[in-house]
């Protein structure tokens, strides 16, 4: 039923099931694909007979985050500091990403996050804006953004997992698998990769089976104080804050007062030696200190 | 580095080392220690030379909390309910007091504790305001403030555990293991005693190879979240509340811990002070 490329919308029966589609490049992230993203949400939106939001990838990953290639990027990552961009012209950037991303976790359904192999960046956040999420014990979650030297634009991690929990995480750009992550709350449950399916199937169904007398209408008022309780902590303040500070780190120009490793410049190694140099480059000094676990699932190539 | 008696300040790849170090007092907090690290925050947060800071402590412990001699103790420590002192200085005191750990909780560097033995009162509060707690296993966290009377003053701790727990840990004064500590999330990590030091140093040396700018702004991003549920006013308010708990009246069947102090020495008051509470503690 779906006209787009990168993302897929399937139903069945009251389930709705968005798969990410753009497994040749391990579903990362461009402009197009956030685009058919949304309008898949905006179209469930429309049916009210959906009463649950299943989202995955396909093959073998969920998603390693924004895609990093630079080509029809300018949504998903902030500009090269080098092309010196306006500051409301990030800011402006800023408030979209809140905007968007808060949508998803006030999305009127109840939402599944099934998740395998890389779960990255902007991928996690997707993940994590859902109600739920199911992974399997290989999946790898993590935001590298502060190895590019980019601040994390999603407080969500510290609702999920606690201030000290995403503080290790986010300051450290550390990727943890499935199973880690079901230990500090951040996935609901980790299975094997071949139960996953299942798990999340089971899941959905039981969301459609419960409470069949308020039925969909209690579902969605639940939805509304779920969303106040996150309120009232002051989620919706210290997103757009973060995400304004997000736009800030993007707009510091490498070089200035790096230490160790002196002038580390994503964008540079990307123009000169290439996007899969460049990754390598950010994330192989941090091996030593926090090695990235590998799912055996996946293909050891990442892109995020 | 620097001219500190209490504690010691060394800059070592670009990691900044500071060591509480008056370990025949189990580090016990006083104002000398304080204002040196008063002075060494303010001086590691300006040095470009410095990514990350890593807050230990020399000896048996961590830190066993607030020195409580009630030697060089004006700033470390409220007023006692006898002194005559004016409002106004005992609200400047504790204004003082709750903005030391505000500044060390947002200093613009990660911040590690790495926590060893006993780490009460405000030990405790020192290396929860460190953005990463790193514990061995034979770590004791608590805070046994009101068993003598005197208000906690350190609100994050129900943001990071929850309301329930930081009852349960204030009320009681009853110290959680690091185990324990690790469950609850007032720390990141629980790990054998032979294996801290390496654990903290795999942990700053990666650290160390980030951006500080970005390291700055990321970590202030996170904070916001604090912020934003209001830590920030809950800080002001507990130093309110520390005000009234010095205005106090002291009752004749109050336990008058300065007064034991004082009549029994150190020690036997600080006994005097948990005997009560030996069942719970056990």
């Amino acid at each position: 039923m779906s006209r787009s490329q990168n993302v897929e919308l399937t139903k069945e029966g009251r389930i709705a099931t968005i798969a990410l589609n753009r497994p040749d490049k391990l579903n990362a992230i461009n402009d197009a694909l956030l685009e058919e993203l949304m309008q898949a949400f905006r179209r469930i939106e429309t049916m009210p007979e959906i009463q649950v939001v299943v989202v995955k990838g396909k093959g073998r990953c969920f998603s390693v985050g924004q895609d990093l290639s630079g080509v029809n990027t300018s949504e998903v990552m902030p500009p090269d500091p080098r092309t010196k961009p306006y500051e409301s012209e990030i800011f402006e950037m800023a408030r979209r990403r809140f905007h968007r991303l808060r949508s998803i976790l006030d999305f009127p359904r109840f939402t599944i996050a099934q998740v395998h192999g890389y779960c990255l960046g902007i991928g996690c956040e997707l993940a994590i804006c859902c109600q739920s999420i199911i992974a399997a014990e290989d999946a790898v979650f993590g935001d590298p953004s502060i190895r590019m030297g980019l601040a994390p634009a999603n407080p969500l991690w510290t609702w999920r997992v606690g201030l000290k929990k995403a503080k290790e995480l986010l300051l450290t750009g550390q990727y943890i698998d499935g199973r880690e992550a079901e230990r500090i709350g951040l996935v609901m449950t980790a299975v094997s990769l071949k139960e996953l399916e299942n798990k999340v199937q089971l899941e959905a169904l039981s969301k459609l089976q419960l409470g069949t007398i308020g039925g969909f209408d209690m579902q969605v008022t639940w939805g509304q104080f779920h969303q106040a309780a996150f309120e009232t902590t002051g989620l919706s303040a210290a997103w757009r804050l973060s995400s304004c500070l997000h736009s800030l780190s993007a707009i510091q120009r490498p070089g200035r007062s790096f230490i160790d490793r002196g002038g580390f410049n994503f964008y540079k190694i990307r123009e000169e030696k290439g996007l899969k140099a460049a990754l390598k480059e950010r994330d192989e000094p941090f091996e030593p200190y926090f090695p990235t676990p590998r799912p055996k699932t996946g293909h050891s190539k990442r892109r995020s | 580095m620097g001219n500190y008696k209490s504690i010691i300040y060394e800059i070592k790849d670009n990691i900044g080392w500071v060591t509480l170090n008056r370990p025949e007092k189990l580090n016990a907090i006083n104002d000398e220690m304080l204002r040196e690290l008063d002075d060494m925050f303010v001086l590691a947060e300006q040095d470009l030379d410095v990514k990350v800071l890593v807050i230990k402590g020399a000896g048996r412990a961590f830190s066993s909390g607030q020195d409580l001699s009630g030697v060089g103790t004006d700033e470390v420590l409220p007023p006692s309910p006898h002194s005559k002192l004016s409002s106004k200085a005992v609200l400047e005191a504790a204004r003082r007091r709750s903005r030391r750990w505000e500044y060390i909780f947002n200093v613009c560097k990660p911040t590690i504790a790495q926590v060893h033995g006993h780490c009460l009162g405000a030990g405790m509060y020192l290396a929860l305001s460190c953005d990463l707690t790193i514990a061995s296993e034979d770590a004791l966290f608590g805070d046994p403030s009101l068993r003598m009377g005197i208000l906690p003053d350190f609100p994050l701790l129900s943001w990071l555990v929850g309301v329930k727990r930081a009852s349960a840990m204030l009320l009681s004064g009853k110290p959680l293991t690091a185990k324990e500590a690790e469950r609850c999330g007032l720390i990141n990590k629980a790990v054998r005693n032979d294996q801290l030091d390496a654990e903290v140093s795999r942990l700053v040396k990666g650290l160390s190879l980030l951006h500080s700018d970005a390291l700055a702004v990321a970590k202030d991003s996170l904070n916001v979240a604090m912020e934003a549920r209001g830590v920030g006013a809950a800080w002001r308010y507990t130093s309110d509340m520390e005000l009234l708990m010095q205005r106090r009246t002291i009752q004749s069947d109050d336990f008058d811990f300065e007064e034991m102090r004082d009549k029994l020495g150190l020690k036997d008051a600080i006994q005097a002070r948990d005997n009560p509470f030996k069942d719970l503690d056990r």
